[in-house]
């Protein structure tokens, strides 16, 4: 074989295939290539490498769990959105920055094309004694994490800030349903954010003057919005721009759900263990969630095609459950330890 | 004579012969296009490639041409397939090596990704001064540097 000269990246082989293989490494794996040599870091840190990966790499799911942290300045405490992300091993593959702007509470996350994490509206704590007397401010802002710029960017904000309110994607579409101003009234008002000319629009929605947002997700191309303690899922299809109501037979009051697959996975504050809907049979069941000490199950998230559920305070090992199998009460512990508190999951390919 | 009976010669470094169908020949995507260019000569030299590295792309031409032309149970073939691929490519280094460049020049597609995703996941396991050996890397990195580099903890990077 031929002497290959001492800048390439594998001794016997051409650069372009060395390339090549050095593309097809997963990401967790890229630690050991920055160490082998300076030429292997250096490359995999151009934007030569990034191109090359996106041809012939693979594509991975990770998971991003975007958690509450804290630090103390001049002795107070200062908080702080920031995620961490595991790959489907279960491995840790370190910390996505901060989420800039204030810190906020009551905010929605959601995933657009597949990869980028996107952060919206939310209330931020105002200091001091504001003039008008609210203690709160309710955020139009709108934050998107791009992984493969490693950074936060602002989308265009909504029309209106708002806080506590629905969202779901719908075919690439990012629906942003009624919730809360400033001064904690309700809002009658829904928008549409279309990611391709970054812009946001107003859209009409039944009136519903007490709505208090419980969760909505996406199904079959369709949008379904419940109400917290309502018995009547709203059904929007956005190709005949119309609504419907559904009666579910029960009234829901949830604070964490997931879509996998054709169901729906939910936390509810009056029933313990882990509700199951099924849209299209409209048939409700629920899954017994074992208990563990200083774990108190709080969200839920998707993780493999599984169910993951994730503790409210940082520093438990996750549980993962197949939901489809026969036996749907067995649930093994992950290695998956998220370090901050509040947890919120979403997949993003990258 | 039929498309699929036209055989064709294809001359290793050495100078051997290796007798394949039109079909084996047309997976080398070079001689493929030799051949949509009018070259209608029935040896073709393959003057980088020697005999053995040669003979095992035909094989690996061959079987895949003989299971894309089977029908029907396409799941049982698939698999088998892979089987073939993992077998096929658990080589030393030096004929994997070998595989990857004539494929490439070759431009055998699926005979390239196959490799290059072995030398891949022979990476992704080993500790990184067993890469080094193994693939006969110099450690450029200054023990100071090495500490950094180990304490980087880095998921995307900012191209």
């Amino acid at each position: 074989m031929a002497e290959s000269s001492p800048s390439s990246l594998i001794p016997g082989l051409t650069d372009d295939v060395a390339e090549r293989c050095l593309s097809r490494i997963p990401r967790y794996d890229f630690r050991i290539i920055s160490q082998v040599c300076r030429g292997w870091r250096m490359f995999i840190k151009s934007k030569h490498f990034a191109d090359v990966r996106k041809l012939t790499g693979p594509v991975e799911e990770f998971m991003c769990v975007m958690m509450d942290g804290r630090f103390i300045r001049d002795r107070q405490f200062v908080n702080y959105l920031y995620g961490e992300v595991f790959d489907a091993s279960g491995n840790n593959l370190g910390q996505i920055p901060r989420v800039p702007g204030p810190f906020k509470s009551r905010f929605g996350v959601a995933v657009l094309g597949g990869g980028k994490i996107v952060i919206i509206g939310g209330y931020a704590e105002v200091e001091g004694f504001p003039v008008d007397g609210n203690r709160i401010s309710a955020s139009a802002d709108v934050y998107e994490f791009d992984p493969a710029f490693n950074s936060w960017r602002n989308l265009a904000p909504m029309n209106i800030p708002r806080y506590s309110f629905a969202f779901a994607v719908a075919d690439g579409l990012l629906y942003v349903i009624r919730g809360r101003s400033s001064d904690g009234k309700h809002l009658l008002s829904s928008e549409i954010y279309n990611p391709e000319t970054n812009q946001w629009s107003l859209m009409d929605c039944p009136h519903r003057p007490n709505f208090r947002c419980a969760f909505a997700f996406s199904f079959n191309s369709k949008l379904y919005v419940v109400d917290d303690k309502s018995r009547f899922i709203e059904i929007y299809d956005p190709k005949t721009e119309t609504w419907e109501e559904l009666d579910s037979g029960q009234s829901l009051s949830v604070y964490s759900y997931t879509v996998i697959r054709n169901k729906v996975y939910f936390f509810e504050h009056n029933k313990p263990g882990l509700g199951v809907f099924d849209p299209e049979e409209n048939s409700w069941s629920s899954v017994f969630v074992p208990w563990a000490p200083g774990a108190y199950w709080f969200r839920l998230g998707e993780w493999n095609n599984k169910v993951i559920l994730i503790a409210r305070m940082g520093g438990c090992n996750a549980l993962t459950g197949d939901l489809d199998k026969a036996n749907s009460s067995k649930w093994t512990a992950t290695q998956i330890k998220p370090s901050g508190s509040y947890p919120t999951i979403v997949l993003i390919n990258f | 004579m039929s498309e699929s009976n036209k055989k064709i010669s294809l001359i290793s470094s050495e100078g051997e012969a290796f007798e394949v169908s039109e079909a084996v020949a047309r997976e080398f995507e070079i001689v493929a296009h030799m051949l949509e260019d009018g070259c209608s000569g029935s040896s073709i030299p393959i003057t980088t490639v020697d005999s053995n590295i040669l003979g095992k792309v035909i094989e690996y031409c061959t079987k895949h041409v003989e299971v894309g032309n089977v029908e029907g149970n396409s799941e049982k073939a698939e698999k088998d397939l892979e089987e073939f691929d993992k077998r096929f490519i658990a080589v030393e280094m030096n004929t994997l090596f070998s595989l990857i460049l004539a494929a490439n020049y070759l431009n055998v597609k699926g005979l390239l990704n196959i490799g290059c995703q072995k030398v891949a996941d022979t990476i992704k396991d080993m500790k990184p001064e067993e890469v080094r050996s193994i693939f006969n890397i110099e450690n450029d990195y200054t023990p100071a540097e090495e500490e950094v580099v180990r304490k980087e903890n880095e998921w995307a990077f900012q191209p």
